[in-house]
């Protein structure tokens, strides 16, 4: 296949970066906090490196099998039954996820913006501005992406700095005064907010520069750590441990606590509300597309705009599936370990150390 | 629908006029003069109106008729005998009739198989003024008119160079109008130009009447609200865009002149900017970006604050704007429709009517009718000042189809977020950036260099830095001849 390579530096940097910071930004502080108090920070840097590895592995994946594309990259390493069946459970990891992202993602704005919208309401809308998006294939998607991380950042740094001014540096002390089995159980807790990267497989084949690439996903990488600790340590200072323990969305009380004299916005939620729909918003229609042209590839279908009809409802289903915030929460703890070492370990190690095989069409050569 | 006329010349100069005067009979405003040069029959057919008198009378005829002893032979008229500077011969009949209902004269000879077509378009013109819609404070005031060889002229000025191409071609089947597609050859991008030539090649239809026929012919999405070419009056316009590597089309009868390709921040950006000095320039940039912004946004966030999140403003604001709101019988999203409504229905108004009477309509339109509907209780106070911030930051728009492409994405905004709040107008201005995202302009992305950024071209997007530093041209444009300034 021969599709034009126009992903530049920022795009590739762009599109890692929102589509692993979502949701779980907003609530991440209080798992850190609740696992290992004030070394979250810590913990995040950890998770961060492990996760700019695998990364790096997934490079050299990609760069070894020559940029094919991921379904065919699979497909050729562990033969068309393996392979089927290892994109099909990605893909239900990817779907999964998102779904559950999704309805989080509906309890915040209901809790803060519109009690009284039905839940149905507000989901298919967003489904449904994601198989718009989606239908406007890739390179709209990585233009979007690089539209969306100004849009999204500018305005949540700008406004987490004001939030320093009222915290206390020492309330992110004492360090290390956890078990390892705390540090290890929060680790992977931890990675599981960097879930997202696998997007990469996706991009990668489109980079137009091919030298710079390991650079770009460094500096995305330490963006995206820098972000998630940097949030859980204002946190920290502004709420102390003991507090960000209790909260369940502590970035936006983080939020809501600032004082920026004379401004005629006093309650900064509302805002950040908008902008929290990008977030989410990021993260769900990129693994949409990603899942998407998987299953078409798997399938055989032609088009995306198929595939991507079929897996709305799913998304829909799953999303409405629980009964309340808990049971979400409670799903999506239960399944973590599986899929974080499916997506994590499974698929990127394999793939490493099982050489490609046979080129698509070509002879097996002995 | 094609016209059918034969191409065969007789050298009988009755056979051709007869067969002339049939076809074009009931046309009152053609002059056949018949008249002889020496001992040979000859006749020029012209248009009353459309041809120069003076240089038929003073340098074909009078040449030709007077000074005839110079030459012996038929072939000697066209070099010693014919004192005009512009003219050719043409081999088919049809070719010279579309010369004369163009505006030139043909001439023919006995015994010639040939006719001579003789350059003598002269017609009313407009003079040069300055282009209403795109008034400037400091750069020239020259606009084109109406005729397209005055317009090439305009831009030549402005690039002396050997390398600027104007290709003529002719589009319309029944109005020929003449079309002009000019672009400076080491610098243009050339699969744009393919692209754009080969459109033009396509059209089909019977008459172009205006450059805003040949944009919708050629563009990329014609559902889009957005302009995806940029039209001008202003020469300096037309000649920065060629010095970027975009492609001109001139259209004869139309004084926009359309630029190919175009992107969103390029629409924003006005003449002044280069001219004025670059720190109040790129200040000047800024705050534009910021009415606009605040234009889309503030009608939709009014709606939502009022209609959904009350509690996100301060307690103060909240409790001014529920007091000026009180006894208005129609929520929020309502008065925002009716006065959307409004503001469209003066704008048009104001557009139509002559000079003298539109400013006075437009005071009393806002004013009076604004104040008379607050005093009513229709409307509320509050949100009047928000349409008066809203219509004059849509006016800082300098390019009228954006603003009324963005006075749309306002109104889709306003649905969204009478909908479903903050949320909604969220999703609102998701939907548009997507919309925005896959637009492109001759397979240039619209959003160009906000997407796929080059570091070099962020010096004349939001701001305009000191032109010392712009060495290259715009790399999203990917010209041919990259450097600008050693």
């Amino acid at each position: 296949m021969d599709e034009k390579k126009f992903v530049g530096k920022y795009g590739l940097f762009s599109t890692i970066t929102v589509t692993v910071i979502g949701v779980g930004a907003f609530s991440y502080p209080s798992t850190m906090a609740n696992e290992v108090g004030t070394d979250g920070w810590i913990v995040t840097i950890a998770a961060g490196l492990i996760c700019l590895g695998v990364l790096l592995i997934i490079y050299k994946v990609v760069n070894k099998n020559e940029f094919m594309p991921f379904y065919d990259i699979t497909t050729n390493t562990l033969g068309k039954f393996l392979g089927n069946i290892v994109i099909l459970l990605l893909c239900v990891y990817f779907i999964f996820s998102v779904s559950i992202g999704m309805r989080i993602f509906v309890e915040v704005i209901k809790m803060n913006l519109l009690g009284k919208t039905p839940s149905e309401f507000i989901i298919l809308v967003m489904i449904f501005t994601g198989l718009y998006l989606v239908r406007a294939e890739i390179s709209a998607l990585v233009k979007f992406n690089e539209i969306s991380f100004i849009i999204m950042f500018v305005p949540m740094i700008i406004i987490l700095l004001f939030s320093a001014k009222g915290g206390d540096v020492s309330n992110i002390l004492p360090i290390m005064q956890h078990s390892p089995k705390e540090y290890l159980n929060a680790l992977i807790t931890s990675t599981y907010a960097f879930g997202g990267f696998e997007i990469s497989f996706l991009i990668l084949p489109y980079v137009k520069d091919r030298k710079e690439i390991k650079k770009t996903l460094i500096s995305s990488m330490a963006f995206i750590t820098i972000f998630y600790a940097g949030v859980v340590i204002l946190c920290l200072m502004f709420f102390t441990k003991d507090h960000t323990k209790e909260l369940i969305w502590p970035t936006m009380s983080l939020v809501r606590a600032i004082m920026i004299p004379g401004t005629f916005i006093e309650r900064w939620e509302g805002v950040v509300m908008a902008l929290w729909v990008f977030y989410y918003f990021t993260t769900f229609v990129n693994m949409f597309y990603f899942s998407s042209e998987l299953i078409k590839e798997s399938f055989k279908l032609d088009d995306i705009k198929v595939t991507s009809l079929i897996l709305a409802p799913v998304i829909y289903l799953i999303a409405l599936y629980p009964q309340n915030i808990t049971e979400v929460y409670d799903m999506a703890n239960r399944s973590t370990l599986f899929f974080v070492s499916l997506s994590f370990i499974f698929v990127p190690f394999i793939l490493f150390v099982l050489k490609g095989g046979r080129k698509r069409g070509e002879k097996n050569e002995i | 629908m094609k016209e059918i006329i034969r191409d065969l010349i007789s050298p009988k100069v009755d056979e051709n006029i007869t067969y002339i005067k049939d076809l074009l009979k009931d046309t009152s405003d053609i002059v056949y003069r018949q008249f002889n040069i020496a001992d040979w029959k000859a006749a020029i057919i012209y248009i009353d109106g459309m041809a120069d008198k003076v240089i038929l009378d003073n340098f074909v005829l009078e040449s030709v008729m007077l000074k005839s002893e110079r030459v012996e032979n038929v072939m000697q008229i066209k070099d010693n005998l014919l004192t005009v500077s512009d003219m050719r011969q043409v081999l088919k009949l049809s070719e010279g009739l579309n010369a004369v209902l163009s505006g030139d004269t043909i001439m023919f000879i006995e015994g010639l198989s040939a006719l001579y077509v003789i350059a003598s378009r002269a017609w009313p013109s407009r003079g040069i003024s300055e282009p209403s819609g795109e008034t400037v404070i400091r750069g020239g005031r020259d606009g084109f008119t109406e005729t397209i060889r005055f317009n090439t002229a305009l831009v030549r000025r402005r690039i002396r160079d050997t390398r600027l191409k104007i290709e003529a071609k002719t589009v319309g089947v029944r109005s020929k109008t003449d079309v002009a597609v000019l672009y400076i050859d080491d610098i243009v991008n050339k699969e744009v130009l393919d692209k754009v030539k080969g459109r033009i090649e396509n059209i089909k239809i019977d008459a172009v009447l205006d450059s805003g026929y040949i944009e919708e012919f050629i563009e990329d999405n014609k559902w889009s609200p957005f302009p995806q070419m940029q039209s001008t009056e202003k020469p300096d316009v037309i000649a920065a865009g060629l010095y970027e590597g975009r492609v001109a089309i001139l259209v004869d009868n139309s004084p926009f002149c359309i630029l190919v390709p175009a992107t969103l921040p390029s629409l924003f950006q006005t003449p002044d900017d280069y001219y004025q000095r670059w720190i109040n320039s790129s200040i000047l940039r800024l705050i534009r970006f910021a009415a606009i912004v605040l234009a889309m946004l503030l009608p939709p966030l009014y709606i939502s604050v009022t209609s959904f999140h009350t509690s996100i403003i301060p307690t103060k604001l909240a409790y001014s704007i529920a007091a000026s709101r009180e006894g208005v019988p129609f929520p929020a999203f309502i008065e925002t429709i009716i006065m959307e409504i409004s503001l469209a229905f003066l704008l048009e108004a104001v557009v139509r009517l002559p000079k003298a009477i539109g400013s006075t309509i437009g005071i009393v339109g806002g004013l009076i009718l604004g104040q008379a509907a607050v005093s009513a209780g229709i409307v509320s106070p509050i949100m009047i000042i928000i349409l008066s911030i809203t219509a004059i930051s849509s006016f800082i728009t300098p390019n009228y189809e954006v603003s009324s492409a963005l006075r749309l994405s306002r109104l889709f905004l306003i649905i969204c977020s009478s909908i479903i709040g903050l949320y909604g107008l969220a999703i609102g201005a998701i939907i548009i950036l997507i919309h925005l995202v896959k637009l492109k302009s001759v397979g240039i992305p619209y959003l160009s260099p906000l997407v796929h950024p080059h570091k070099k071209d962020m010096k004349d997007t939001f701001i305009r830095a000191p032109i010392s530093i712009f060495r290259t041209r715009p790399e999203f444009m990917e010209p041919k001849d990259k450097i600008r300034q050693e």
